[in-house]
């Protein structure tokens, strides 16, 4: 058994994009810091006091002695600790008693966290004319996020291995169906100033093999739209979302690298497809 | 060993379908949680000084006092009011009566001693003061702090002589902090009768 997995995982690693020297996947989000404040600014009736956990991932906010139309404000910082873009899904606040307290704070559901990157945001308790004196009033606000590693840039071999299995060259697994993959040549024709494909699926297929599978001693020409294509693809299939290289969307890159082969920038090759070749191992 | 074998594998293949989907998706959620105490506000009668018969109420919000009153009398009037609760309020003042055909006869002061600690030695403005109004009063009301006293000295006198007549007068102090409230009331019950 262990034989045979170590046999899979190697022919994986040479065809499908995993490399022998890839990266463990590490997934991790904490808060960082807190600070609480209040609108209190003659008389100091009520306090307020955050701290987060030591695992980073709760707040605990406690309010004393509050009152009608007291605002407290908690502040606080959420770190990407882990090497794998992060994704808010979703925020849920939990307030059973909505006469009494009103609560309010950042949304950050449906956008990324980048690795090492981190994100500012702020709860406000606004305490309600309903609210009961020497009562004890509760909420929670849970922040849902999640890591898909598998929803990466995957490198030219990837994308190789794909065309050369749907055109039967090869044996080996196809991960993206056939109609997928045209659909995606299908969308960077429409886009492109670069690429066109055309005719019969087939076709298509064997034209951008044509340009994924690079002739021995290519030119950097060629490299780069190699490339760049990889890059194309991975855009279209929505692989690149969330990651950016050197403070560039995969958008940006593609639009720079099309603009350095439409007006003949030769010495930009090279930078171009650099950029495009670690932007297509970001994963 | 040949049952063992098909078992083996079976559990070795449940066990990598796991392993794999844990590995492709990581979930995770933040909290913020938050408890939040109400303040207090409460006040109470803690002390009364007069010569009327008085009467407190079971909760120490409504001292009664019962007496008589003759033409030109001055009936002085002292109570203690603590702020019991945990937040300073503003006391408030206001006199009504059951009678106002004959409330015009009528005429009273207020004099406010504070705030005090409950440390605080306020003989000298209480039951030892050398003048009835101790000096150095105040008529309007300071704010007073949580787990503060508020001497008060009131005077209530008749300036005609109008034939029998039973009034009860009601002496409302009002406590306020934000939209909260409390009160306690000095209710007097004053008659005459002519000889």
């Amino acid at each position: 058994m262990i034989a045979l997995t170590t046999i899979g995982y190697s022919y994986a690693c040479l065809n499908g994009g995993i490399r022998i020297n890839c990266h463990e996947t590490n997934c991790d989000i904490e808060f960082i810091s807190v600070t609480a404040t209040d609108n209190e600014q003659e008389k100091y009736v009520a306090e307020v006091y955050a701290q987060k956990t030591s695992d980073g991932r709760t707040i605990n906010v406690y309010i004393t002695n509050g009152y009608p139309c007291y605002e407290a404000y908690i502040n606080y910082t959420i770190k990407n600790t882990g090497n794998y873009p992060i994704h808010f899904d979703n925020l849920t606040i939990t307030n059973p008693n909505p006469e009494a307290l009103e609560i309010t704070t950042t949304n950050h559901t449906c956008t990324y966290l980048q690795p090492c990157a981190t994100v500012n945001g702020s709860t406000t308790v606004h305490i309600l004319q309903e609210a009961e004196e020497c009562h004890t009033y509760t909420f929670q606000i849970k922040i849902g996020v999640s890591c898909e590693p598998d929803c990466y840039p995957h490198t030219i071999g990837f994308w190789k291995h794909q065309f050369q299995t749907a055109l039967c060259k090869i044996r080996g697994r196809q991960h993206i169906p056939s109609a997928t993959l045209e659909q995606y040549l299908d969308q960077i024709n429409t886009t492109s100033q670069i690429f066109e494909f055309t005719g019969t699926r087939k076709q298509k297929f064997q034209q951008a093999l044509n340009i994924l599978d690079l002739p021995r001693r290519p030119s950097m020409e060629a490299r780069l739209r190699a490339q760049l294509l990889a890059l194309w693809l991975n855009y279209v299939a929505g692989y690149t979302e969330g990651y950016t290289l050197e403070g560039m969307t995969a958008q940006q890159i593609i639009q720079g690298s099309e603009n350095a082969l439409l007006n003949h920038q030769t010495s930009q090759y090279e930078y171009w497809k650099d950029l495009c070749d670690d932007f297509n191992n970001l994963g | 060993m040949n049952k063992q074998i098909p078992a083996a594998f079976t559990i070795l293949l449940f066990a990598l379908a796991i392993t794999g989907y844990t590995y492709s998706y990581w979930t995770e959620t933040l909290n913020i949680q938050n408890t939040l105490n109400m303040a207090k506000l409460t006040i109470y009668i803690q002390d009364h000084n007069t010569t009327l018969t008085a009467q407190m109420s079971t909760d120490n919000h409504t001292l009664e006092l019962t007496g008589t009153i003759t033409q030109d009398q001055t009936l002085w009037t002292g109570i203690i009011i603590k702020n019991n609760g945990t937040t300073p309020v503003e006391i408030t003042l206001s006199i009504k009566t059951n009678d106002t055909n004959i409330e015009t006869l009528f005429s009273n002061q207020t004099y406010f001693y504070g705030p005090y600690l409950e440390t605080d030695d306020i003989s000298a403005v209480w039951d030892k003061a050398a003048t009835i109004p101790p000096s150095d009063g105040s008529t309007i009301p300071p704010q007073l702090p949580a787990e503060n006293r508020l001497v008060i000295w009131q005077n209530i006198t008749r300036n005609d002589l109008p034939p029998a007549f039973t009034i009860e007068i009601t002496v409302t102090y009002t406590a306020t902090f934000a939209s909260w409230t409390d009160k306690v009331d000095v209710i007097y019950t004053l008659s005459y009768q002519p000889p």
